[in-house]
């Protein structure tokens, strides 16, 4: 067999073989093999109930007085065995007991009253209580003391707490520093344990104040990223308002729902689409389009128009272009680049504008959705004066990118 | 100096766009599943020796198309990256865990496929019984007819070490099918 009866024969199997018919379904449809996405539902299912856990136990936090959530995982933080326990660590509590009786007044025990301070049991004791009461033990006695019910409801006597001086920042992050089960945690729990009652650890250490204000800033801020994933940050220029989306939403952005209706039928394609094949120049297409698009880009940006003068279209009967996209690109120093593809089908920018997910900026009053693709990448997607805008940068920074963006979005 | 490819939106209804020969083409998502599935499935098939495996593979490809930001340049760009994903899922297959414990007890190569014609299918059989490495490279080269120099491009090899394998891997094929026409005999 020479080398062309083995293409000749090579070429007639394989052109026997095909994927299924199921393949090209599943292909077509995108349905996800149940074998490949079980982890990823076990990954997201955990992560939630993680989220959920975290949320509650840091809004207890935040809202409740020293007997809260946190002293509750303070005294977590004992019920492991007392076999288990360090033997140092076990013999600095005992000694930082004896040393420190409990504050009959102080910040530590405001917030908590009376009766907790009552309540508080002694190392000793709560080494002893260790090995019997289970978390849930502990959980429930915490939330009693910080008034909220099983179901998770603020009770009366927690609201009536509610007014009691509210703890500050330092104070928390004194307590999940004392909170955390951790050896490191340990040092610092028994140095508070020194000045303040075992269980609350109120008063901290002063290392422990040191730290509390960045630790809090820091769980603030992941608070609110959580919050609002979405939104990078807003920054505002001369009547440019950027609400940055983040480029994670970008990728897993797919806006079926908006575009379920769209295919090549209605938007028209020059690929494999009848009708007549026509070379329109810059200055034919701007007049069609409505807008001089090179012209308000170069004057909104530090940029050169480096790209073709003309472009095929395919027109129909009444030679207008089926497909009217045209891509314009600019270059300009320290290696920016920008590229603008205009239509005058909204599609392609109303499917972003349209998504309430998205943070919408504000270009002189014109809706935009910017992506901050990181790396100083841009996505902008607009539409101005019945034109659709999708706009890529690289290498501008904030400032240049609004006056791109206004340039473009001004009369 | 074009940015050749804009990939506009997400979602496999959604268009994309090659810009070639200064004219804008549109290719949605769709059109390169309908025409490329049965390229990569082929070579998977050639890899991987069993079309379940060859079948997870192609649907691992398309969902990377989905989700890639690459620009394309043209519509062979496509098909070369398609035909280079694949060389890499296979490559993640034989790594994984699950595939190294049921591969030994699974070693069969007569799997059931759609010939067209059985009578062609000793050389099926025959380059199954080859090493991989040459499965591939004898693939592209005799099936989906690429030079030395663009398999070397897509296995990301040197272009010497695929011109030996091309050599050995005919060699090899021919001497297998000579001695199964020899036991026939």
């Amino acid at each position: 067999m020479d080398e062309r009866d083995m293409q000749k024969e090579y070429k007639r199997v394989f052109d026997g073989i095909h994927a299924s018919g199921e393949l090209k379904k599943r292909i077509l449809e995108q349905r996800p093999r149940r074998r490949s996405i079980r982890p990823y539902i076990a990954a997201a299912g955990a992560a939630a109930a993680g989220l959920v856990i975290f949320t509650a136990v840091y809004n207890y936090d935040l809202n409740t007085d020293s007997s809260g959530v946190i002293s509750e995982t303070a005294v977590t933080g004992t019920e492991r065995p007392a076999a288990d326990m360090d033997k140092r660590e076990r013999t600095e509590q005992s000694r930082a007991a004896e040393k420190a009786p409990v504050p009959e007044t102080g910040a530590a025990q405001s917030g908590a009253g009376a009766g907790a301070s009552e309540k508080t049991p002694q190392p000793s004791e709560r080494a002893a209580d260790s090995e019997k009461k289970t978390t849930e033990d502990y959980k429930r006695e915490a939330l009693e003391r910080a008034g909220i019910d099983s179901s998770g409801n603020r009770t009366g006597a927690a609201e009536g707490r509610g007014t009691a001086e509210p703890k500050d920042g330092t104070d928390r992050a004194a307590e999940r520093e004392a909170a955390a089960d951790s050896p490191a945690q340990t040092e610092t729990a028994a140095a508070a344990a020194e000045t303040a009652a075992p269980v609350s650890a109120e008063p901290a250490a002063e290392t422990a104040e040191e730290n509390a204000a960045p630790a809090e800033q820091d769980a603030y801020t992941a608070g609110t990223a959580e919050a609002q994933p979405e939104i990078k940050a807003a920054k505002a220029a001369g009547g440019v308002l950027l609400n940055m989306n983040s480029p994670s939403v970008y990728r897993i952005y797919a806006p079926e729902a908006n575009m379920a209706e769209y295919s090549t039928e209605n938007g028209g394609a020059l690929y494999g689409s009848a009708g007549t094949p026509e070379e329109w120049d810059n200055n034919r297409y701007f007049e069609y389009i409505g807008a001089d698009v090179i012209g308000r880009v170069t004057s909104g940006a530090e940029v050169r128009y480096t790209g073709d003068e003309s472009a095929y279209f395919m027109t129909d009967e009444s030679g207008k272009p089926v497909n009217d996209s045209r891509i314009f690109v600019f270059e300009g120093g320290n290696g920016s680049y920008v590229s603008v593809i205009t239509s005058s089908d909204m599609i392609y920018a109303e499917a972003y504008l349209s998504d309430p997910d998205l943070s919408l900026s504000d270009v002189n009053g014109t809706d935009a959705v910017v992506f901050d693709m990181d790396g100083g990448a841009y996505k902008c997607y607009m539409i101005f004066n019945g034109v659709s805008y999708v706009i890529d940068t690289e290498g501008l920074d904030d400032t240049a990118l609004s006056g791109l963006l206004l340039s473009i979005a001004s009369e | 100096m074009v940015k050749a490819v804009i990939i506009l939106c997400r979602g496999r209804q959604l268009p994309r766009y090659v810009l070639e020969d200064n004219a804008m083409y549109r290719f949605t998502y769709d059109d390169i599943a309908v025409k490329y599935i049965d390229t990569v499935y082929r070579l998977a098939l050639s890899r991987t020796k069993s079309p379940e495996n060859a079948e997870d593979v192609t649907q691992d490809v398309f969902l990377r198309l989905m989700q890639t930001h690459k620009e394309f340049e043209s519509e062979e760009h496509v098909k070369a990256w398609l035909l280079r994903v694949t060389i890499n899922c296979t490559k993640d297959l034989f790594l994984s865990a699950w595939f190294r414990k049921t591969e030994a007890l699974d070693e069969k190569i007569d799997s059931v496929h759609s010939y067209e014609n059985e009578e062609k299918s000793d050389l099926y059989y025959a380059l199954m019984r080859l090493p991989q490495k040459y499965r591939t490279v004898i693939h592209l080269h005799y099936y989906e007819g690429y030079s030395v120099k663009e398999i070397a491009a897509i296995t990301k090899t040197a272009e010497g070490t695929v011109k030996s394998q091309l050599h050995r891997g005919r060699d090899l094929l021919k001497n297998i099918m000579r001695e199964e026409v020899k036991d026939l005999g």
